[in-house]
C-alpha cells in the first residue's frame, strides 16, 4: 500500500531539507508543492528550531541509493 | 505480588572507544543483556568479539534486536526496504532474539539508501502504512514481538501531545510494543514545554518493554523570536538528572518492562572523563533499575 499525498510530502520534505539553508527556505520551499490541507497545515504549525535540526539531521545522514554498495 | 526488576544492559557498537568503556563491566558481570543493531551487520560479519557476545547473550535469553533503517512510516514502499527485511530475517536466523524494535518515523523516500528518522503526521494514511509495515516486520521476526521507538524529534508541540496515541494505533493491530526512549521523551518535552512525568503517561506504557537512556546536546536556534535553545538526541553526552528520574518514574507504571539499555555513540568517548562519566551513569541505572519495585497489578 501506498498513499500519494503522504509520499508527495515526505518526498518535498526531504529534498527541501536537503537543499535549504533556512527553516524560511525549507518552508517556501514547501509551499510550491500541492499538498493536502491537512499535510499543509502539518507544515505550517512546524517549530523553525525542528526545521533546522532535521536540515542538520538530513545533511548528515542521508546518502543517496548510488552512494552505498549493495550488502 | 511484587515482580523481578527488568534486566539492565548495553547497546553494543564496534567502534573501540565504546568498546573499551564497556569492557570492565562486562568483565565485572554488570552486563545482564545487550542490543545490537541488526543492520550493522547487513554489509558483513561483525567483529570476533562482537559474535562472542551476541552468542554468550543469545544462549542467556538476553539478546535484543534494534533496527535503524527499515523506515516503518515510509509511505511509499522501496526495494531497498524489501530487501532490508530480507536481510533482517536472515540475521534474526542466526540467534535467538527477545523482540525487534525499530524507530517511530520514515528514513527513506525513493533514491535514498539511508537516512534519519523523520516526523510524520498523524493522519489516517500513515496509521495504515505503518501498520502494514509492521506487520511486514512482524512476519520476518517470527515468534519475537516486534515494537517501535518512540521518536526524539517533533515538528510541533501538536506533535508531541499526539506522539503515544499515534504509536498506540501503530501498535495495537500486531499487539506491538512501545521501545520507551526517555531521552527522547525528555527531548520532547523540554522542546515543546510539556511536563516530562505527564508526557510519560501520555504514552502506552502497559505495552513497554523495553527503555533507553542516554544522552545528548544542545543546540541553539535563531529563531523570529531570537535565539532559542533545543535539546538534540545526538547520544553523546552523560545521562541528565531529568532522565534518570524519569527512570525511577516510568518503572512502576511499565508492568510489561523486560530490559533497559544504555546507549551511547562510537567515537564521541574523548577524555578519561567521559569514560568515567559514562561508566557511573550506568552504574547510576543499574543501581535505579535493580532496587525498583513493580507489583503484578
Amino acid at each position: 500500500m501506498d498513499d500519494a499525498e503522504l509520499a508527495a510530502l515526505q518526498a518535498a520534505l526531504v529534498a527541501a531539507l536537503g537543499r535549504a539553508g533556512s527553516p524560511e527556505e525549507v518552508l517556501a520551499l514547501l509551499a510550491e508543492v500541492p499538498l493536502a490541507a491537512s499535510l499543509r497545515q502539518w507544515i505550517a504549525a512546524s517549530d523553525p528550531r525542528a526545521i533546522e535540526t532535521a536540515i542538520e539531521l538530513v545533511g548528515r545522514w542521508t546518502e543517496p541509493l548510488d552512494a552505498i554498495p549493495p550488502a | 505480588m511484587r515482580r523481578a526488576p527488568p534486566k539492565i544492559g548495553l547497546s553494543v557498537l564496534p567502534e573501540d572507544d565504546l568498546r573499551l568503556a564497556q569492557l570492565p563491566l562486562f568483565a565485572g558481570g554488570r552486563v545482564e543483556a545487550i542490543e545490537w543493531t541488526l543492520d550493522a551487520e547487513f554489509a558483513g560479519a561483525p567483529p570476533g568479539w562482537i559474535e562472542g557476545l551476541l552468542d554468550h547473550y543469545a544462549s542467556a535469553g538476553a539478546l535484543y534486536a534494534h533496527g535503524v533503517q527499515f523506515s516503518p512510516l515510509s509511505a511509499r514502499f522501496e526495494p531497498r526496504q524489501a530487501e532490508w527485511l530480507r536481510l533482517a530475517e536472515r540475521a534474526l536466523g542466526k540467534r535467538r532474539y527477545q523482540h525487534v524494535s525499530e524507530h517511530f518515523g520514515f528514513t527513506t523516500v525513493p533514491g535514498l539508501a539511508r537516512g534519519t528518522p523523520l516526523p510524520v503526521p498523524f493522519v489516517a494514511g500513515a496509521v495504515a502504512i505503518g501498520r502494514e509495515r509492521l506487520q511486514s516486520l512482524q512476519d520476518v521476526a517470527g515468534n519475537a514481538p516486534v515494537g517501535l521507538e518512540n521518536l526524539a524529534l517533533a515538528m510541533s508541540r501538536e506533535d508531541v501531545l499526539v506522539h503515544g496515541e499515534f504509536l498506540e494505533q501503530l501498535l495495537d493491530p500486531i499487539n506491538g510494543f512501545l521501545l520507551l526512549d526517555l531521552h527522547n521523551l525528555y527531548c520532547q518535552a523540554q522542546n515543546f514545554a510539556v511536563a516530562p512525568d505527564q508526557l510519560a503517561l501520555a504514552m502506552p506504557l502497559e505495552r513497554v518493554r523495553e527503555v533507553h537512556l542516554s544522552g545528548g546536546s544542545w543546540s541553539t536556534v535563531q529563531t523570529p523570536d531570537g535565539p532559542r535553545p533545543f535539546r538534540r538526541d545526538t547520544h553523546d553526552g552523560a545521562i541528565p538528572e531529568e532522565v534518570f528520574a524519569l527512570l525511577a518514574f516510568v518503572i512502576p507504571r511499565c508492568p510489561r518492562l523486560e530490559v533497559v539499555f544504555v546507549e551511547r555513540l562510537g567515537n564521541t568517548l574523548t577524555t578519561p572523563h567521559d569514560v568515567a562519566r559514562y561508566r557511573a551513569d550506568y552504574e547510576r541505572a543499574r543501581s535505579i533499575v535493580v532496587t525498583s519495585e513493580r507489583s503484578d497489578g
